[in-house]
């Protein structure tokens, strides 16, 4: 059975989009065809770290909602940017970085009830195994959709007070909406904090598995998204962790 | 001289008309009636009018000045004549009853020559009057025909002029109104970029012209709403302080899909407007609402308490009546609309009607019904247009020397065969 898994964050900056590519890696690293869509339609970015170049968007998740092709034909196969180790297929559907794309979003507004005939076409057309979705900061309703319609949300967050807050809410929220597998990812965690401690209170603050304790990396931020860290630092530590995320719903 | 209602009527005594004078008026109207009293005088007017009253000066139970006021008022069609008559010495009477609006005067003794020449100017008068001057209650008539005219003109132009026909489909629609204007509507265009057909059909309760104001409200809120893209309620499970169960993954028809949300915003948000702003016109509507995906037949569909459409398949079998879903548009606040599925499979037709196709009566009394009606759709393989005539034709045929109580209007969305 094909799985629908939302990456989200209540916050920008935590490192979504990079939890998301390097989730997508690994997938296909072990042979999965995964589809990653950046429904961050407003701020879209997770194409950086594919290393696709925007000459090469032909069509994005724009001319889809606007009719102007089918879903699929806005899919990219960018496997090959992430090296040979790769057995698996990724494909982005990326958003338009276009000004003129993105105001008219902002103007216009579209069909939400797309996307949700968009992520079954893609499974469909594509014949994925994983289909992943990069999400808007914040709740607004493109996340509320994506949300509803998956079989794993994994929310990504800072050990920092606001993160606390905000999580709490998205994690109410999908309580509400009866996700079936809810993970949290803390991420940047500072080097001087004992993560077995920052899982505990997290925990019991969100009362929501902790499926990785993630280390503030000086590699990851030198990579400054220039890449996928999984395939780049292949024997680093947090490999391992990310990995392990993806025994949670791959059991 | 209208002989059937006309006539004059004397109020007054023998002693100023006497017999000859009566035998003079006879000939000139078959209908003369002598009364004393100004009481009885008023009673027969009221009975029925005259061509012309005649009334002495000094009536023995009120002022001539009071009895000509309300004979006046008496006669809503202001066709009446008046004559008073007078003795020489009731000068003073005689110019009061001219200037409260007496056509002329007689003095007497009369002569019978005399009072034929009056009487017959007074009339001829009067009679060229009200040919070259309508009465102000046919120029009011004459103007509302008018306004009646222009708004059924305006009420066509909200019916689509062209119906949308997606590949693989058939489109039309028959719109007859009872009166020169209706309360009936139907509507039929595309939305989400083209990926899906929207059509609805509505009746407004009551006829004429507040169901057809009616109609232009409900009409264009709803094809106005269905083509924005707001943010719907299905997300109404997290507003705070809401004991609402928790969204059961089963519930999936809750999650918009392509074009839901049109459709729930076009039923749910007219209905909001409607029972914020005009409730207390006790005006609704039956509405039902379908959003077609073309590709696949699959029909997304709100019927808010319209008699149900009905799907035939290519052999000309009742497949399906899209009960109604919710109550009518208009009619309770905050209703909340669920949508409904069908499917629509390659032969298939969906048919959509109004309460005046199956509730047209013959001249006998006796209504054209449902089971008619499904027998008439039962013929596979013909056209939307060919389907929606055959049943007009049928209705007409039926309604031979009857009078059309109800709006009729009808839309069939057929599915063409697939091609081997």
């Amino acid at each position: 059975m094909p799985k629908v898994i939302s990456v989200h964050s209540f916050r920008g900056g935590t490192g979504k989009s990079n939890t998301t590519a390097n989730i997508a890696a690994l997938l296909a690293e072990q042979g999965m065809r995964v589809g990653v869509v950046d429904t961050d339609i407003l701020s879209p970015g997770i194409h950086v770290l594919f290393g696709l170049v925007e000459e090469k968007m032909v069509h994005s998740l724009n001319d889809y909602l606007w009719g102007s092709c089918n879903v699929e034909d806005a899919a990219i196969d960018i496997t090959a940017n992430l090296g040979d180790s790769v057995k698996g297929k990724v494909y982005l559907i990326p958003s338009s970085m276009k000004t003129g794309d993105i105001a008219r979003i902002l103007r216009e507004g579209y069909d939400v009830g797309l996307l949700n005939d968009g992520y079954e076409r893609l499974i469909k057309q594509l014949n994925l195994d994983f289909l992943l979705i990069d999400t808007h900061p914040g709740l607004n309703e493109e996340t509320l959709l994506s949300i509803a319609i998956s079989d794993v949300l994994i929310i990504v967050m800072r050990p920092d007070a606001q993160d606390f807050q905000g999580t709490a809410v998205t994690v109410e929220v999908a309580r509400q909406l009866s996700v079936p597998l809810m993970l949290l990812v803390v991420n940047k965690t500072p080097q001087i904090f004992d993560s077995q401690m920052v899982k505990k209170r997290v925990e019991n603050s969100l009362r929501c598995e902790v499926a990785a304790i993630l280390p503030h990396s000086d590699e990851m931020m030198a990579l400054a998204s220039e890449g996928v860290f999984v395939m780049k630092y292949p024997d680093h530590p947090m490999v391992r962790m990310l990995k392990k995320v993806l025994d949670y719903f791959q059991k | 001289m209208n002989e059937k209602l006309g006539g004059i009527l004397i109020v007054a005594d023998s002693g100023i008309i006497n017999e000859t004078l009566v035998q003079t008026l006879f000939s000139l109207t078959q209908r003369v009636m002598i009364v004393n009293e100004a009481k009885q005088a008023l009673a027969l007017a009221e009975a029925g009018p005259f061509n012309l009253v005649l009334f002495a000066a000094r009536l023995p139970d009120m002022t001539a000045q009071e009895f000509l006021r309300q004979i006046k008022n008496a006669d809503s069609a202001n066709a009446v004549a008046t004559l008073v008559i007078g003795d020489p010495d009731q000068d003073v009477e005689l110019e009061q009853c001219l200037q409260a609006g007496a056509d002329d005067f007689l003095i007497t003794p009369i002569s019978e020559g005399l009072l034929r020449a009056r009487v017959q100017f007074v009339l001829e008068h009067n009679r060229l009057r009200h040919q070259h001057e309508p009465s102000l209650e046919n120029a009011e008539l004459l103007k509302i025909e008018h306004d009646i005219q222009v708004a059924r003109r305006i009420q066509a132009g909200f019916l689509p002029t062209e119906l949308p026909k997606p590949g693989g489909w058939d489109v039309a629609a028959c719109f007859q109104p009872a009166r020169e204007v209706a309360g009936d509507f139907y509507d039929a265009f595309m939305l989400s970029q083209n990926r899906r057909l929207g059509f609805v059909i509505a009746d407004v309760v009551d006829k004429g012209v507040p169901a057809a104001l009616f109609m232009a409200l409900v009409r264009s809120l709803t094809r106005a709403f269905a083509q924005q893209n707001y943010s719907i309620n299905w997300t109404d499970i997290l507003e705070a302080g809401t004991s609402a169960q928790p969204f059961t993954r089963r519930q999936t028809r809750a999650i918009p899909s392509t074009g839901t949300m049109a459709l729930k915003n076009a039923v749910q948000l007219t209905n909001n407007y409607i029972t914020e702003n005009h409730m207390q016109d006790n005006m609704f509507a039956t509405l039902f609402f379908g959003m077609l995906d073309p590709a696949t037949g699959q029909l997304a569909y709100i019927n808010a308490g319209h008699n149900p459409p009905v799907i035939f398949d290519g052999n000309g079998n009742l497949k399906l009546e899209l009960k109604p879903t919710s109550m009518a548009v208009g009619m309770m606040p905050d209703t909340n609309y669920s949508i409904e599925f069908a499917q629509i499979d390659p032969g298939d037709f969906i048919f959509c009607y109004t309460d005046g196709v199956t509730e047209a009566r013959n001249a006998g009394g006796d209504f054209f019904m449902e089971d008619r009606l499904f027998e008439l759709l039962a013929r596979p393989g013909t056209t939307a247009r060919g389907l929606v005539d055959h049943v007009y034709a049928a209705l007409q045929d039926f309604m031979t020397g009857a009078v059309q109580f109800d709006d009729i209007t009808m839309i069939a969305v057929v599915r063409q065969p697939e091609r081997f």
